[in-house]
């Protein structure tokens, strides 16, 4: 077994010890910067939701700058994003390289995307549902929480897995920028050293965790579809 | 109870202005059961959207126990909203809560304590006869079960008020009739004043006391079930009635020349219509032993609304012409209209 591995992947097995800590770093990136994106993004879902026309808190101006914004952020290209995000990023995180200097960038980045699955999750709950509510003396955060939230749990967790995925793919991209992580990995020492076989594994190690969201957010939101 | 006041609600769509309700003055009484009939687009559910503020009236007030609830705002109203429970054509239950927690929520937060809540959402679907599903998700549900849960939910916190939005205008005849039988029996067991909206004459006929009818917005008649019914004044009015009744297929079967209604020398068919309470004569009988005609019924619809029949018959009589014109001055003189379709 060990001897099939050795030929079919020579250089990959004297860095294992480095392809766990680039999956460590990915994960770390991941997992890191998906807490703040799921925070701001469902905020920022929820906003949209309830200043669109017709909503909870109807305002245009509200909506109009939010939605201006996040099609701005959506419509530059991630790679970009990063070298331009730089000079800010040096301020909050203090660095700009390492797993530290990724997360802010991979926020703004992902937050804009989030925001719109969160909405669009949203707006698929029954507006008479939300006329229910209103008839039963609910307020307008409890209308946010014990309809809105509640009811779209099936839809949440399904943008929820879409931007994940999403997000494993922007780390590894930031990687290549000098992030760290599974991307990092799979250019330094397979791209720059002509090692393709650690390119293979550094995928191979991407598609696991790829699956692992997308087989848990199915069984989430199976359990929770009624 | 229910006072309306001048409501006005316009809408404006694509730069055209349009008055979903168009100055309605209505009274409802204390534990009556009050239809509010109109086709589709009349504005009866803007105007039942008034009365808890879902639509907020642009003119106008509403009046709930004689406090004008359009000065309310904010926590005031939705305490206000609570006792005004509402129920809707598509049940709007909680998809994701089973039906006792789909009770449990509009008292969730009122203090009460969990075994209090569950006894209490229990013994509403008692009430409402689905206790046996408290656990079930509306998915999982019937029709006429989903409807019984949503009333169990409308009613949990005490309200004194229940709107009714085309409550069954989804639902099979069968199951029609047995939410009706509910809503009737909840009127008079908790003394719950009900407003129901819909488009089907046969919801009003079946429970309500007293009834408006709707076009464009405005209330173009509004009386006891009854008078409604037995005299129609409105156009709209007289076709939701025509709706209930099959009498008006003589003039189809004129119009097709079926070989039911091809005379003989010296008959007629005509039509009785019951006007008025007292109506019920052996009158059939009474005519052709009193003026010697043959009576062939054709049509006929009789219903019982507030103990009253009401209705009429369309038959072929066939008799010496003397006989008929003395047999149709003598319903006249009792009070049962007569009209003369066809002459032989």
């Amino acid at each position: 077994m060990r001897e099939f591995f050795e030929n079919l992947m020579p250089h990959v097995i004297p860095k294992l010890p480095d392809l766990w800590k680039a999956t460590l770093e990915t994960l770390a990136m991941t997992g890191l910067s998906a807490l703040y994106i799921l925070v701001i993004g469902m905020a920022l879902g929820i906003l949209l939701t309830v200043t669109k026309k017709g909503g909870l808190a109807e305002n245009a101006a509200v909506y109009r700058m939010l939605d201006v914004i996040i099609n701005l952020l959506r419509s530059v290209p991630f790679i970009i994003l990063l070298f331009l995000l730089i000079p800010l990023t040096r301020i909050i995180s203090g660095t700009s390289i390492g797993v530290a200097g990724s997360i802010f960038p991979l926020i703004v980045g992902t937050v804009p995307f989030f925001s719109r699955q969160a909405e669009a999750a949203l707006a698929g709950v029954n507006p008479g549902l939300i006329e229910a509510a209103q008839s039963m003396g609910c307020s307008k955060a409890g209308i946010i929480f014990r309809v809105y939230l509640r009811e779209s749990i099936p839809a949440l967790s399904r943008g929820i897995t879409i931007t994940l995925i999403n997000l494993v793919g922007l780390t590894a991209m930031a990687g290549a920028v000098g992030a760290g992580g599974l991307g990092n990995f799979a250019y330094v020492q397979g791209v720059q050293r002509n090692n393709y076989d650690i390119i293979v594994a550094a995928v191979i190690v991407l598609v696991v965790i790829v699956q692992i969201i997308q087989i848990a957010g199915n069984i989430i939101a199976k359990k929770t579809e009624r | 109870m229910i006072r309306l006041e001048n409501v006005t609600k316009t809408y404006v769509n694509a730069g055209k202005k349009f008055n979903a309700a168009d100055d309605v003055t209505l009274e409802i009484n204390k534990g009556e059961i009050f239809g509010i009939i109109g086709f589709s687009g009349a504005g009866k559910s803007t105007l039942v959207r008034c009365i808890n503020l879902l639509e907020r009236p642009d003119k106008g007030r509403v009046l709930i126990n004689g406090k004008d609830i359009t000065a309310l705002r904010g926590a005031e109203l939705r305490r206000q909203r609570k006792k005004i429970g509402m129920i809707f054509q598509h049940f709007n239950l909680f998809s994701s809560r089973t039906v006792l927690q789909n009770v449990i929520f509009p008292i969730r937060y009122s203090g009460m304590s969990r075994a209090e809540l569950n006894s209490k959402a229990m013994e509403l679907l008692e009430l409402v006869g689905i206790a046996d599903k408290a656990g079930a998700y509306p998915s999982e549900l019937s029709g006429g079960q989903k409807q019984r849960a949503a009333i169990a939910r409308a009613l949990a916190s005490d309200p004194e008020i229940l709107l009714c939005d085309e409550a069954t205008s989804a639902l099979d005849p069968q199951t029609t009739e047995s939410i009706l039988r509910l809503l009737k029996k909840l009127n008079t067991q908790l003394g719950l004043t009900i407003v129901m909206i819909t488009h089907q004459m046969n919801v009003v006929k079946e429970i309500c006391t007293r009834t408006a009818v709707m076009e464009n917005g405005k209330v173009v008649e509004q009386g006891d079930v009854f008078e409604i019914f037995a005299n129609p004044q409105q156009n709209v009015t007289r076709s939701f009635v025509d709706t209930t009744s099959c009498l008006s297929g003589i003039n189809t079967l004129i119009e097709d020349k079926s070989p039911l209604v091809q005379l003989k020398p010296g008959q007629k068919i005509l039509r009785f219509k019951y006007l008025e309470r007292s109506a019920c004569e052996a009158l059939v009988s009474t005519i052709s032993r009193k003026f010697n005609i043959d009576l062939n019924i054709i049509f006929g619809s009789i219903e019982i609304i507030g103990n009253n029949p009401i209705g009429g018959l369309v038959v072929i009589a066939d008799g010496e012409e003397d006989d008929i014109r003395a047999a149709v001055k003598y319903l006249c003189d009792i009070n049962v209209g007569v009209e003369v379709i066809l002459s032989a």
